[in-house]
């Protein structure tokens, strides 16, 4: 691939005869608006390499994003194998950690891409690593990891995306505090949130009936669903990091790439196959957004 | 539980310490900051009661000044982040103060208090401080703590309703009446 010497064409990317076969990317550099350069020396963190994650972090890998920064701290179990496409029977019967297998994996996927495993909880995690980012995903199965990223991630002014799953239901949603009026995620937590915010929820924030704590921690999970989740949300990723400059300079998105769900949220339900879009209300007395003005 | 990144946690504790000064409820100097804590000491003013004991029936006499130790932590403000304890004397089934008198250790310093466990996205240090001050005034014999001291003061006042004591207190103690068909006594000063 070769830019063009011109002037007025410095924008139009000239893809080779040559490398239609050989480029790796030469499909995606198709699409108007791709800038491979953007993806591959961009660094995303994944919160949380289980289900989602598993999909997120192929997506971003096989789309060549430079560096990924992985986070979880729990270990393979068979339970895993229905919907985890990185992971496999003998790490499962071995119970390694999630982010060592997920690593591995990638460097057989594309071994141009930089996985970093971080094999520990959100809360130990090394703040600062937060601002080191361009993207940060959260693929994780409760609220207070959500809203602890969701808090850092606005803080540091870094783009956030969340996603959640539960059975045929979805949800993703971005985050991003150049846009002042839209809503975090800690905007939309009620009383009831913070009242059961010790128990384990199910991530679409509906409410497990059942009086037995070890069985309310787990989900009901299908790959098909998280796929289509964990689809969205890198495509949300790849959105903010083709375009983020575009966004800076001229404080709207270009219309190539379209605009973020920043502020809102997208709801897939999947037993009446339908898409739904609503606007998250920002809380003028958000304990995150609203209190002080995030970092410049 | 999360936590707000430390810089907007600071800036939120500093105003809600300002807001408390302002109503006078802090105690002067009080404050220490630590990495991840902050500790002061708040003093209250509301009509509570102590137990008299140089006298032989249960006695109480009242008292005005109470004072709570709160250290806040980096949870705060989730639910968890407050972390409260009664020092002053008080005869309350709902507290245990630190300096109880009727125990050779000291009381744990612990509150029933609903509004930590209602913990809303407006609560607040105010809205806390305040609602001790209301607790002070309006004791739950229903839900007592289990400690005995608390099991007493939730007998007693059960027996002899806070409402029924505050009309007739003015200014002086108040002593358990002897069956159920006696008043109170009020002994004004």
């Amino acid at each position: 691939m070769k830019m063009s010497t011109q002037k007025d064409y410095k924008d139009i990317q000239v893809i080779e005869k040559d490398s239609i076969d050989t480029d790796k990317f030469d499909r995606q550099k198709r699409i108007h608006g791709w800038d491979q350069n953007k993806i591959s020396k961009a660094r995303v963190m994944v919160i949380g390499v289980g289900a989602t994650g598993n999909e997120v972090v192929k997506n971003l890998v096989l789309s060549g994003v430079g560096t990924i920064y992985i986070i979880d701290f729990d270990f393979i179990e068979l339970s895993n194998l229905n919907r985890c496409v990185l992971f496999n029977m003998k790490a499962a019967e071995n119970g390694e950690y999630k982010v060592d297998v997920v690593k591995d994996a990638c460097k057989i996927l594309n071994p141009d891409v930089k996985v970093i495993p971080i094999n520990k909880d959100l809360n130990a995690m090394d703040k600062t690593l937060y601002k080191d980012c361009d993207v940060i995903c959260s693929c994780l199965d409760n609220v207070e990891a959500r809203l602890e990223a969701n808090n850092y991630s606005y803080y540091y002014n870094v783009p956030f995306i969340d996603s959640g799953i539960d059975e045929y239901f979805g949800t993703v949603q971005a985050v991003y505090s150049e846009v002042k009026e839209s809503a975090c995620l800690q905007c939309a937590i009620s009383e009831k949130d913070l009242d059961l915010m010790w128990k384990k929820f199910s991530c679409t924030g509906q409410e497990i009936k059942s009086e037995d704590q070890e069985t309310t921690r787990k989900i009901a999970t299908i790959i098909t669903t998280t796929s289509i989740i964990g689809g969205l949300q890198s495509q949300q990723v790849l959105k903010f990091l083709l375009d983020i400059d575009h966004f800076r300079k001229y404080g709207r998105w270009s219309n190539q790439i379209g605009e973020p769900l920043i502020g809102k949220q997208l709801l897939y339900n999947g037993l009446m196959n339908r898409f739904n879009i609503i606007e998250k209300l920002k809380d003028p007395n958000c304990w995150t957004c609203s209190y002080k003005k995030p970092l410049s | 539980m999360p936590e707000l990144p430390l810089e907007i946690w600071k800036e939120r504790i500093e105003n809600e310490i300002k807001i408390l000064k302002s109503l006078n409820f802090l105690e002067n100097e009080t404050i220490s900051w630590h990495e991840s804590d902050v500790a002061f000491w708040v003093s209250i003013n509301s009509l509570g009661f102590i137990t008299d004991d140089n006298k032989e029936r249960l006695t109480l006499m009242p008292i005005n000044s109470h004072r709570i130790f709160i250290k806040i932590n980096r949870s705060f403000p989730y639910p968890g982040g407050i972390d409260l304890s009664w020092y002053s004397n008080i005869f309350h089934p709902n507290i245990h103060p630190v300096e109880v008198k009727d125990s050779e250790k000291p009381g744990t310093g612990y509150i029933c208090l609903n509004v930590l466990k209602q913990w809303s996205r407006l609560s607040d240090l105010e809205s806390t401080v305040k609602s001790l001050q209301k607790l002070v005034e309006n004791p739950n014999p229903d839900d007592p703590l289990n400690y005995t001291i608390c099991s007493k003061a939730a007998d007693f006042f059960k027996r002899n309703p806070i409402d029924e004591i505050r009309k007739n207190y003015n200014d002086g103690e108040v002593i358990e009446k002897e069956n159920d068909d006696d008043e109170v006594v009020i002994v004004d000063d």
